[in-house]
């Protein structure tokens, strides 16, 4: 599942998620590329869109976003993931999309099908 | 006799004009108005629980139920630019109704405008966000994949454009040119935009976070509903406000805004003189529920503003007090001017 699989550090959560539990959206977050398990990524830093990030992966898929999950429960800096990814996000996800990131960076933003927390 | 005309015989003595009990004198002025003018569709939940389609006169008098079927939910009407047929979707009994998803889900369906003939036209969760083409023959639809144009008679896909960021509400004008979506814009959600259905060219029509836009008939300008994200009152996160503007995005201007509710659902007329909208405390429209009142307001009336409203009434000093008068319960109401059901 996932044309792209990553071992990443979650760099930076830019702004706040929205508590708004009436619309959905995925919010695009920072990533130092550990290693590529997966697929060929050129760059040491991705930006990866999740969907519902307030809520435990295991909970957020719908029929907007199709199957996605994972075991991570908390979106937190600092952590590391290893994250299934699809690129790019509009076009495995038809939905709201909150990124901080868009005057700076222009190239792919990756979608987050299934993100496990690492334990080190 | 058909089933449809016995009911119209018989209904105008059981329900005739309801929405004038209780209403001011200029609601009543209001609703006699614009008691001939056609019939509006609109989605309900009857008295078996579920979702079901609805027609009645615009001051709410001759309410018919014309799908009337309790073991499915159907919703979201959209009379064809003929006013002969409608376009809903279908879902199985006790499906919940997502105010942002709704598109998504269910079968579409077509029948005469009168409820007759239902046709299913495509599986669970096909032609999503499906909506008429400007001669009926078509509709046009929102897929993860593209925006599609499909052939009602063949359901072959004529052409694709990418969505460009647009992910829900989208629907084609009048005069065939332009489509007009809710989408993601420079990094920002809940956009309305509009996109020119020759060469797929996008241009941002709101600034501040908006959606269920729907065409003036003029196909110039644009009606949807949008929560600027400055305000200060419901604890910051403000009240949802009826606005049109130019397709462009240009002369963007309130319709109707009140503090305590959150407008949507708008319509305007055949002839864009009277507008349609819900009011709610609760933001999303009340799909989730059982809807939201329905009212009407003359467009000669915009902006108006109802309550107290001091934040509003801030920021939009020139607004009226202009008459607004409740229709009936309900959800995603369609307005036309035809004639569809032959009273006596």
């Amino acid at each position: 599942m996932g044309s792209y699989e990553v071992t990443a550090k979650l760099s930076e959560i830019r702004g706040e998620f929205p508590d708004d539990p009436l619309y959905d959206y995925a919010y695009v977050m920072k990533y130092e590329v550990m290693q590529v398990h997966r697929g060929t990524i050129d760059s040491n830093v991705i930006y990866v869109g999740h969907y519902k990030p307030l809520k435990p992966r295991s909970a957020v898929a719908d029929v907007r976003s199709g199957e996605i999950g994972g075991n991570l429960k908390t979106f937190r800096v600092g952590d590391t993931h290893r994250i299934a990814l699809e690129a790019p996000i509009e076009d495995y996800f038809m939905g709201g999309i909150m990124n901080p990131y868009s005057e700076e960076y222009s190239g792919p933003v990756y979608w987050a099908v299934w993100t496990n927390l690492v334990i080190q | 006799m058909h089933t449809v005309v016995r009911i119209c015989i018989i209904l105008p003595v059981l329900v005739g004009a309801p929405a004038l009990w209780a209403q001011d004198q200029s609601a009543t002025d209001l609703l006699r108005e614009v008691a001939l003018k056609g019939w509006i569709a609109y989605s309900a939940r009857s008295e078996n629980g579920t979702w079901d389609l609805f027609l009645s006169r615009p001051d709410a008098s001759h309410r018919l139920n014309i799908t009337n079927t309790p073991d499915y939910e159907e919703i979201a009407a959209r009379f064809s630019p003929d006013s002969a047929k409608i376009l809903y979707r279908r879902l199985p009994k006790g499906t919940p109704i997502n105010h942002d998803l709704w598109g998504f889900e269910g079968e579409l369906c077509i029948s005469d405008s009168t409820g007759a003939n239902p046709q299913i036209i495509g599986k669970d969760k096909e032609f999503p966000w499906a909506s008429w083409s400007p001669d009926g023959t078509q509709i046009l639809c929102l897929t993860r994949k593209a925006i599609q144009i499909v052939d009602l008679a063949t359901k072959k896909v004529l052409r694709e454009f990418p969505r460009q960021g647009i992910y829900q509400q989208l629907f084609w004008s009048p005069d065939g040119k332009w489509f007009v979506g809710t989408g993601n814009v420079q990094g920002k959600n809940w956009r309305v935009v509009r996109m020119n259905a020759e060469t797929g060219e996008l241009n941002v029509v709101t600034k501040t976070q908006s959606c269920t836009p729907d065409w003036f008939p003029d196909s110039l300008r644009i009606i949807y509903s949008t929560r600027p994200e400055d305000q200060k009152s419901n604890n910051g996160y403000g009240w949802t406000q009826l606005f049109f503007a130019d397709g462009s995005g240009e002369n963007p201007q309130l319709i109707y805004a009140e503090e305590g509710y959150h407008i949507y659902s708008g319509t305007v007329s055949p002839d864009a003189q009277y507008v349609l909208f819900t009011k709610l405390p609760q933001d999303g429209g009340g799909a989730e529920g059982s809807g939201a009142p329905v009212y009407l307001m003359r467009m000669s009336d915009a902006p108006t503003i109802h309550g107290e409203s001091p934040e509003l009434r801030s920021r939009y000093p020139d607004a009226k007090n202009g008459t607004i008068a409740h229709l009936f319960q309900g959800w995603e109401p369609c307005w036309t001017y035809a004639e569809i059901i032959k009273e006596k």
